[in-house]
């Protein structure tokens, strides 16, 4: 049987662990005792596991809370209300996050965590692995004055997590903890060092002048904000974050966190080992003795970095400042955009030193060159059964292919509405960016205008567009998707779900804010949504619909577990099965549907579709929608229980 | 890992590790990611999959594949090519002659009426090629015991894999 994970918990112990996860066990060991964020790829995890050690040990929430916020700026501030009483406060979020945050962390980085402290673990995506843009969040801790501290291990995530409480609590400073997609997502080992109990309760004390960053207290406080960050910076040698390679070469490098791995390797695979290394863990604020202490006897300095050129312009800056005579290049060199790896730092070192890069690596990417052509593109797409890949069907039908139409998507499963086959979205910005945009062209434009939304994004920053929409009434057809989870991170226990167990609806909301022309429609059902859809395309004003049907991942996932368990009681249970018999190869199911369940073969040298059985979760859009009636549906024990999908 | 797998997308994930931490920086392991043409093994799900990532292979890589092929959507609407088993296999003997094929998923439904052990028999798999130094058979027995469900399924789908895999490379020598 599967053992209980024990590494959140255990006293002592060496254990394989995510940069996340070391991450959640740095904040237990420092006794951090309130969470919260709203869920954001690479950070999302970091509430999940909070949530689990909480789930599975009950008695900790005496003196840990996490909380799934609405949106980042409700998070960040409610962080720092909980710091405000003495207590440590941990407020993760993505890259993107921080744009909502900031308005929050503008005054609450002035006023400073004290008497408590504060992290903010950002999760930077060079690469946009996981995002809808790579922006380079940096600049904003040089803009607020976050003491940036970026790791590059696991072991490094877990003991500098405690560093940051510490400094954040002595010097009150709000700290930002960078992490990256890449660090938060690789796994190392991790010692672990013995857990902190948080504060259980703490206790406001009022202090106008700390905590009100209104004239004159504004300046008081921006100036009490220089003299931390100069305290914090006089200090950093000693705090052990930074450290040097040391070597003889005349040539420098100075870089941090995953850059640094792929500089070490990129060194050692061009022969290139005599060149020294400053490898930094704190990037903001940066200590000028110790960067002219590096510089002082180097003709050139090399700063590897991913993305805009951050510390290159801090560390160029600190040269001329100092007068130091050293040439300072990256951004010359390396990309300002994109993940690096070690074959791009070492393809980039190799012309700065004149090397040739390894052959190896040269032929490797000579001949993936040489068949890249024959790879066929794989583009996520909606989940087989998907109730917005149908409602997108249901769009394309009623607007002859989109003809004279406008969607402007959003952020959410739905973001993928932009793939092909279906490419039913012209525009994305932001969360609640879609309906905010629609609103704006709609007065220009006589094209009809689609807006999509999810209910998480709804929630998030969706209400007040709406409102306004209403306000102007904007000739609109928003579309809500109520599919009751924020799916797209990985189905959270979040603040959604709570209040849809305390019988929050999106269509009451709706009424309440006197949205004009509402209906709630099913996409399983999609002729009947494709005539709403089509009727309020005619009306003129603000239109809304509902489409009120469950994620298909989870209500597959349920519909399975009760099967099993009615099973297991002796039950015989309904089942239907879909077939394609005489297909007519319309590709009305493949390229307008576009289901991943059904495939292309052949059988009988004849081509035809055919359905997955082992990945169909029996929504029955297809058999609705095949215009020659080639999906056949048949039911097996037709007369046992019957189990579908749960209403929400 | 990245690449929105639940959501049909191309997923890949680097492993790498050494056996004793030196103590000079520069000849440690210093990043997750294994870099261009420095891989020894690949271990592929899906055939096809194997090509998108190939440019992390050389002549010292060793490929095992699951021949089971998951068509994405634009081949599905017939407006992009899934190149042949054969085209694949010719492509990647470009980079090296270890290019093994195994039906892990039909191999699966026939022991185990499910596909939820192709993850274990390509393993198996991956084990026979020798490709995976410092770790016994036994290492990977304790961890199915500790951590997986039906752990007896699956030691018995790790054999298979293994034993399937020994005959599949000895075949071709």
């Amino acid at each position: 049987m599967p053992i209980k994970d024990t590494r959140f918990l255990d006293e002592q112990g060496k254990v394989l662990m995510l940069g996340n996860e070391a991450l959640v066990r740095g904040c237990l060991e420092a006794g951090v005792s309130y969470v919260s964020q709203y869920p954001g790829t690479p950070t999302s995890d970091i509430g999940e596991y909070f949530h689990q050690v909480l789930r599975e040990n009950p008695e900790m929430s005496e003196y840990l809370v996490h909380h799934w916020a609405v949106n980042e700026a409700v998070a960040t501030s409610a962080c720092a209300g909980a710091a405000w009483t003495g207590c440590r406060s941990l407020n993760p979020m993505k890259h993107v996050g921080l744009n909502v945050a900031s308005d929050a962390l503008s005054v609450i980085a002035l006023n400073g965590p004290n008497p408590g402290g504060m992290v903010v673990s950002i999760g930077s995506d060079p690469g946009s692995l996981g995002s809808h843009q790579e922006q380079n969040e940096r600049f904003y801790a040089w803009m607020l004055h976050l003491p940036t501290i970026e790791p590059h291990t696991p072991q490094e995530c877990k003991d500098w997590i405690k560093i940051a409480f510490d400094l954040s609590e002595k010097y009150d400073l709000v700290f930002d903890f960078r992490m990256s997609t890449r660090s938060a997502h690789s796994r190392g080992f991790v010692e672990l060092e013995p857990l902190k109990k948080g504060k259980g309760k703490g206790e406001f004390i009022r202090n106008i002048p700390k905590f009100n960053s209104l004239p004159p207290h504004a300046i008081n406080n921006h100036i009490r904000l220089y003299e931390r960050i100069e305290k914090l910076r006089a200090a950093i040698p000693e705090l052990g974050l930074n450290k040097i390679i040391s070597g003889d070469n005349k040539i420098g490098i100075i870089t941090s966190g995953m850059p640094f791995g792929y500089t070490m390797e990129a060194l050692e695979q061009l022969g290139l080992n005599d060149v020294p290394v400053l490898k930094l863990g704190m990037i903001y604020p940066l200590n000028y003795k110790e960067i002219t202490n590096f510089m002082q006897c180097l003709e050139k300095v090399i700063i590897i970095e991913e993305l805009e050129p951050f510390l290159e312009m801090k560390i160029a800056e600190i040269a001329q400042n100092q007068r130091i005579k050293v040439e300072i290049i990256g951004e010359k060199f390396f990309p300002k955009y994109n993940e690096f790896s070690t074959g791009l730092v070492a393809t980039c070192l190799a012309k700065i030193f004149n090397k040739t890069p390894n052959d190896q690596m040269i032929k490797a990417i000579d001949y993936f060159n040489s068949y890249k052509e024959v790879v066929p593109s794989r583009f996520p797409t909606f989940c087989a059964g998907c109730p917005e890949r149908a409602t997108l069907y249901s769009i394309l039908k009623a607007t002859n292919s989109l003809e004279n139409t406008v969607i402007c998507g959003d952020i959410g499963c739905y973001v993928m509405s932009f793939f092909p086959p279906q490419e039913c979205s012209d525009l994305i910005i932001c969360m609640s960016g879609g309906i905010s945009a629609a609103i704006g062209m709609s007065t220009k434009t006589e094209q009809q205008i689609i807006a999509l939304i999810g209910d998480s994004t709804f929630f998030h920053t969706g209400m007040p567009p709406l409102a306004e929409a209403v306000g102007y009434n904007s000739n609109v057809l928003l579309i809500i998707f109520e599919n009751s989870w924020t799916a797209m991170t990985g189905h959270q226990d979040d603040v959604l779900r709570y209040l849809i167990n305390k019988g929050f609806s999106i269509e009451t909301i709706c009424k309440a804010i006197g949205v004009p022309w509402l209906r709630v429609e099913d996409s399983y059902n999609p002729k009947k949504l494709i005539r709403t859809i089509e009727e309020g395309l005619k009306i003129k004003g603000l239109k809304v619909i509902i489409i009120k049907r469950e994620c298909a991942l989870q209500a597959h996932r349920w519909r399975i577990s009760q099967i099993k368990d009615l099973e297991e009681k002796g039950e015989k249970i309904k089942e239907e099965v879909y077939q394609v018999y005489n297909c007519q190869m319309c590709y009305e199911c493949a390229r307008i549907l576009s289901c991943p369940a059904i495939r292309r073969t052949v059988i009988d040298e004849k081509e035809t579709m055919q359905i997955d059985e082992d990945r169909c979760i029996k929504c029955g859009v297809c058999f609705k929608i095949c215009p020659n009636a080639a999906i056949h549906k048949s039911i097996f024990n037709a007369l046992e229980k019957e189990v579908s999908f749960r209403e929400i | 890992m990245h690449g929105l797998a639940q959501r049909e997308g191309a997923i890949s994930s680097h492993t790498r590790y050494q056996k004793e931490i030196f103590e000079d920086d520069r000849k440690n392991l210093q990043s997750p990611l294994i870099c261009y043409g420095d891989a020894d093994l690949y271990i592929c799900f899906e055939p096809v999959e194997a090509l998108r990532r190939g440019i992390f292979a050389s002549n010292k890589t060793t490929f095992v594949i699951n021949t089971r092929t998951i068509p994405p959507i634009l081949i599905t609407a017939n407006l992009e090519e899934y190149p042949s088993l054969e085209k694949i296999k010719e492509i990647l003997k470009g980079y090296s002659d270890e290019v093994f094929f195994m039906n892990a998923t039909e191999l699966s439904l026939k022991k185990f009426n499910s596909n939820k052990q192709v993850n274990i028999i390509m393993l198996g798999f991956a084990i026979a090629t020798g490709k995976i130094p410092f770790i016994e058979i036994e290492h990977y027995e304790e961890v199915i015991k500790e951590w997986l469900r039906d752990p007896e399924d699956n030691i018995q789908a790790l054999q298979i894999g293994l034993e399937e895999g020994i005959k599949i490379i000895n075949k071709k020598e």
